[in-house]
């Protein structure tokens, strides 16, 4: 993990409760942040909060689900009554839902399985910039990440097609906030992972498939290499970027 | 003092230390191990569990001891939990007979300005720092009396007598914890049971290198001047007390204490 300085600042990262969202909160704590871990599972998310405490950090816990309004209303309130204040998001809320899965293509997709991964990531990603914007826009900006994936620039992945459009709507939705919002001190990024090695996927993979034959660096991507693109977009250091994504992915997009 | 562990004085004793899966707990758990101790250690993370800020889980410990010879048994519990910790009496009790010798070690400290930490934080602490010792206490003591012999270990900070606002939930739990050993020693003192308290100071543990590499120690206003022992050198000073007679009991040691009483060496610093 490259060193940032995030002291004094306050960082939202949903679906913070594991895989790339607890890494991303791991390193906002690191470099000084408090952080919110906003989460639909309580029980993960709270034990890990208390981990962070245990070791000095300071971190609160939203338990809500990102694709309802109510609660992303609610999850940037917390953020602001529980720390004072936002200035970084990291939307990791994502992947495949209604029943959608890795391989389900265009002819075979039903209509809940594409509506829950568009919603799950389209839905849940403009709500959060919506309301962390809302606030940034009046308390002097804030600089904001989005998840997309390599699966948005493939014209065939192993994802669904739902999924893969919905990475890819990121990239637009991330461009056009960033255009939006930019002049009023607003930043707005993205990152495309590569296969990343979280606990979820590990399981998931044979250990002849954990080395993605797409990556040009033969291995998978660590959570917390995707943390530390993220990290870095949120940081001063970045503070000519705007409206990009970026992939963390071993060079797969390069191929 | 500071023998090694090479006089095995503690053969046919049970010991149970909480938050033993690293820190000042495993190294404490070795030490009474190496001394012949049957050791039982109850801790949060566990392969299947762990933590994710802090390295190690109960499995590693637990092997680690064993491939020393210690005779070992691994509890994972966690104190927030009445039923966990009243397990830790029962799984304890059912696989060994007894506890001889309690460390309550396991500590949750957490940390932010006073008026902004939700009232019910402090109950968590509490629960953690205080009253599951005293629940294990509880549930261990009657069986040392019985037979005559007991240590009950609390492990303090200095946080009970002075610390930053910051972590005053933490030092005011401890000063709690301290309390309850001097009472105890008051109530139950003088029949073979020794209660005492150890103050601790600042402790090269993985949580302290982990607070210190994230400028954590700094932010709390805990990075002073103040030396950093090592933990095996701390755990060595806990032995002592334990091999002590009974009749030292009802003490509340700080590590300048220890240091006088030749038991904590000065020079066992990592900082």
């Amino acid at each position: 993990m490259v060193a940032h300085d995030f002291e004094g600042k306050v960082a939202l990262v949903t679906a913070g409760a594991s895989g790339i969202g607890a890494a991303t909160a791991l390193g906002f704590a690191s470099a000084g942040a408090a952080v919110l871990i906003a989460d639909i599972n309580e029980e993960d998310g709270s034990a890990f909060v208390e981990q962070l405490r245990n070791a000095g950090h300071r971190a609160a816990f939203f338990g809500g689900d990102v694709t309802l309004e109510e609660d992303v209303e609610a999850m940037v309130a917390a953020a602001v009554k529980t720390f004072g204040g936002l200035d970084c998001a990291a939307n990791i809320v994502g992947g495949m839902d209604g029943g959608d899965f890795p391989g389900n293509y265009v002819v075979e997709s039903t209509v809940e399985q594409w509506d829950g991964t568009i919603v799950a990531n389209l839905r849940a990603t403009w709500l959060s910039l919506k309301h962390e914007i809302t606030y940034m826009l009046d308390h002097g900006g804030g600089s904001i990440v989005n998840i997309s994936s390599l699966a948005a620039y493939l014209g065939r992945s192993d994802a669904s097609v739902a999924y893969a459009v919905a990475k890819a709507g990121i990239i637009q939705l991330t461009k056009t906030t960033a255009s939006l919002y930019g002049a009023q001190g607003v930043r707005v990024n993205a990152v495309a992972p590569g296969l990343t090695a979280t606990e979820g996927v590990k399981a998931s993979l044979t250990p002849e498939q954990q080395i993605p034959r797409g990556h040009v660096i033969p291995r998978m991507v660590e959570p917390s290499e995707i943390a530390d693109a993220i990290l870095w977009l949120c940081s001063d250091g970045s503070a000519m970027v705007t409206g990009q994504t970026m992939p963390v992915d071993g060079g797969w997009s390069a191929r | 003092m500071n023998q090694q562990g090479d006089g095995k004085h503690l053969d046919d004793k049970v010991a149970v230390v909480t938050g033993a899966t690293r820190g000042i707990g495993r190294a404490t758990a070795r030490a009474l191990g190496r001394r012949g101790a049957s050791v039982v250690l109850v801790g949060r993370s566990t392969a299947e569990n762990r933590n994710r800020v802090l390295p190690g889980t109960l499995e590693e410990a637990s092997a680690e001891l064993a491939g020393e010879g210690v005779e070992v048994l691994a509890i994972p519990a966690d104190l927030r939990s009445a039923e966990d910790t009243e397990r830790v009496v029962e799984v304890t009790l059912a696989e060994r007979g007894r506890c001889d010798i309690l460390v309550n070690n396991a500590a949750f400290m957490p940390s932010g300005p006073i008026l902004e930490m939700p009232p019910r934080r402090w109950l968590a602490v509490f629960r953690i720092n205080a009253v599951a010792p005293l629940q294990l206490i509880q549930g261990f003591t009657p069986r040392m009396f019985e037979r005559g012999w007991g240590r009950v270990l609390n492990v303090s900070s200095g946080a009970a007598v002075v610390c930053p606002p910051d972590l005053f939930m933490y030092g005011s739990s401890k000063a709690a914890l301290d309390r309850l050993t001097s009472e105890l020693h008051l109530e139950a003192g003088g029949r073979g049971v020794s209660f005492n308290a150890i103050r601790v100071g600042a402790v090269g543990t993985e949580q302290w290198q982990y607070a210190n590499q994230t400028g954590i120690l700094e932010r709390q206003g805990t990075d002073s001047a103040e030396p950093v022992y090592d933990p095996v050198a701390v755990a060595e000073a806990f032995t002592w007390l334990i091999l002590e007679p009974s009749d030292r009991s009802g003490g509340v040691y700080s590590f300048a204490d220890l240091i006088e009483l030749g038991s904590l060496d000065p020079g066992a610093r990592i900082a």
